[in-house]
């Protein structure tokens, strides 16, 4: 409860520093927008022409990369600043400062850096989301706005889930860029398109060594009415909710090892 | 020429020191590459051909823009940003350097070194696992390197003023994004410009995005006439003029600018 009060406190100051550029922060806002627009354009310029990729249709795709953006922009709110700045602090030594501090040094950090940044990703994504129902015809029962936001925030978790578990092998390694980079970004990027139409190798790492798919491949058959499960049960369509809470926890106890293990690098 | 060539070796030679880094390199390159080769290989499931572009054309097309895309990185926005807050850029202009073809040297140096440690391993594996024919007629192959090569020249130049405005600009980190969204739509190195709708198709050709990827690769795939390949070398020499056009007039005034700051 008492990080909920300082967490509160944080993005008071933050939200003062973004007024305080605010030609800057919407600049920025904007441009990311655009890089991400141009992204879904391609996508729709593209599957429209082919007509399908594995039976799944332009919104379709589009549909899959929003959640994906979506869900990826709520875990980097929190996660990206803390997460990339990892090694630079062990290595500088302020992240010495941070375990003398009687907090938890996750929920610390996590509530002393968040990205605002983001906020451009979500709404975009969550703009597409909208269009592409729309353009889809499905209608948005109550129980599909309860699934989404579940859907959003287990999607969050699994995100984080990565944005931690290529953080932490800093405590042993110091550098973990590259790491982060291979398995975070490049191997998400799997996810843009739908699962079933890879080799049965992919599919079956990103349904079960790295989950991935279930961001946004599984919890989409949901939300358009499809049954492309590949070799797998039409259970997963349900799973997101609960591979998030399981991963981001495994995540969490792989940092509380991380810290335990961790000398400092004496700078 | 000799000192750039210095400059070219100098940043190839601190590349190599960060082995660990290139290895990491070969395997995202590898992982992104597998992406698109596999998207396109299901996008073409059900069809022989679309616009008669075939399956391996366009596999083709993927190798070689990746190809492009590593010989054309720049980090010229990034670095002059960095100099002009940093107040750097004052003893840059001291140098009895030409600023910006020291830029070029390190562009090209960093690019060469990617080339051959990143690109070329990444690329046997992708020949060996997915199978990717780079067949090229003689010709076709000189058309497509000279034309590459002045392309490279107005890829920098782009990248180039862009960073000028950070002379103008307190902050201009997000100018890469608008850089990147400009590029991805608009050069077809990634949805090559055959598939575009006709408005996106016309407002492409407006821009000197699609002279660096989509023109060069199509000649390299065999699907420009001698005619086309022409008149893409006369625009690309066009373009290159208004841009160094552009650039000479920017960095008069950056330097005036400079003066009013105090230096």
């Amino acid at each position: 409860m008492h990080y909920i009060g300082l967490y509160i406190e944080f993005i008071k100051l933050k939200i003062m520093g973004v007024a305080e550029y605010r030609k800057s922060f919407l600049l920025g806002a904007l441009a990311q927008a655009a890089a991400y627009g141009a992204e879904f354009l391609l996508i729709w310029v593209l599957v429209d022409k082919f007509q399908s990729v594995h039976g799944w249709g332009s919104y379709e795709v589009m549909f899959l990369y929003a959640l994906n953006l979506a869900s990826y922009a709520l875990a980097g709110f929190f996660l990206f600043t803390p997460c990339t700045q990892l090694s630079f602090m062990i290595k500088n030594g302020s992240f010495d400062e941070i375990l003398t501090r009687p907090l938890n040094s996750f929920l610390y950090l996590i509530s002393k850096e968040f990205n605002s940044a983001y906020i451009s990703h979500l709404l975009l994504s969550i703009f597409i989301i909208f269009i592409c129902f729309h353009q889809l015809g499905i209608a948005l029962t109550f129980v599909k706005w309860m699934g989404l936001l579940v859907c959003l925030l287990g999607g969050a978790l699994i995100q984080g889930a990565g944005f931690v578990a290529t953080s932490v092998p800093a405590f042993w390694f110091v550098e973990t860029q590259g790491l982060r980079n291979i398995f975070f970004f490049q191997l998400r990027n799997f996810i843009r398109y739908p699962v079933s139409a890879y080799n049965k190798f992919v599919q079956i790492v990103l349904t079960l060594l790295l989950p991935y798919a279930f961001i946004n491949f599984y919890p989409s058959q949901f939300f358009l009415e499809k049954s492309d499960f590949m070799m797998f049960s039409p259970s997963f369509q349900y799973g997101c909710p609960f591979v998030g809470l399981l991963l981001f926890g495994l995540s969490y106890w792989f940092w509380n090892v991380g810290i335990n293990h961790y000398k400092s690098t004496g700078s | 020429m000799d000192l750039y060539l210095e400059f070219f070796k100098k940043t190839f030679q601190e590349r190599y020191v960060y082995r660990f880094d290139f290895y990491i390199s070969i395997v995202a390159g590898f992982i992104s590459l597998s992406v698109q080769l596999s998207i396109w290989t299901a996008l073409y499931h059900n069809h022989a051909s679309i616009n008669s572009i075939t399956l391996p054309d366009m596999l083709k097309y993927i190798v070689v823009s990746t190809f492009v895309t590593v010989i054309t990185a720049s980090g010229v926005g990034r670095k002059i940003a960095e100099r002009v807050s940093s107040g750097a850029i004052v003893s840059d202009l001291i140098k009895p350097v030409n600023f910006k073809y020291y830029l070029l040297a390190e562009d090209l140096g960093n690019n060469l070194f990617q080339l051959l440690f990143v690109f070329i391993p990444t690329f046997l594996i992708a020949v060996l696992v997915y199978g990717v024919s780079l067949t090229v007629e003689p010709f076709a192959f000189v058309c497509f390197l000279f034309s590459l090569t002045i392309g490279i020249f107005i890829s920098f130049h782009i990248n180039y003023i862009l960073g000028l405005l950070a002379f103008w600009l307190h902050t201009s980190w997000y100018l890469s994004f608008v850089l990147a969204a400009f590029n991805e739509l608009f050069s077809g190195s990634f949805v090559p410009l055959w598939f575009y709708p006709k408005w996106l198709y016309a407002i492409s050709s407006w821009l000197p995005f699609k002279l660096v990827y989509f023109d060069p690769i199509s000649i390299y795939i065999g699907k420009q006439t001698l005619d086309g390949t022409i008149k893409i070398i006369g625009l690309q020499f066009v373009w290159l003029l208004i841009l160094l056009a552009i650039e000479r007039i920017m960095w008069t005034r950056a330097q005036h600018k400079l003066i009013i700051h105090g230096g």
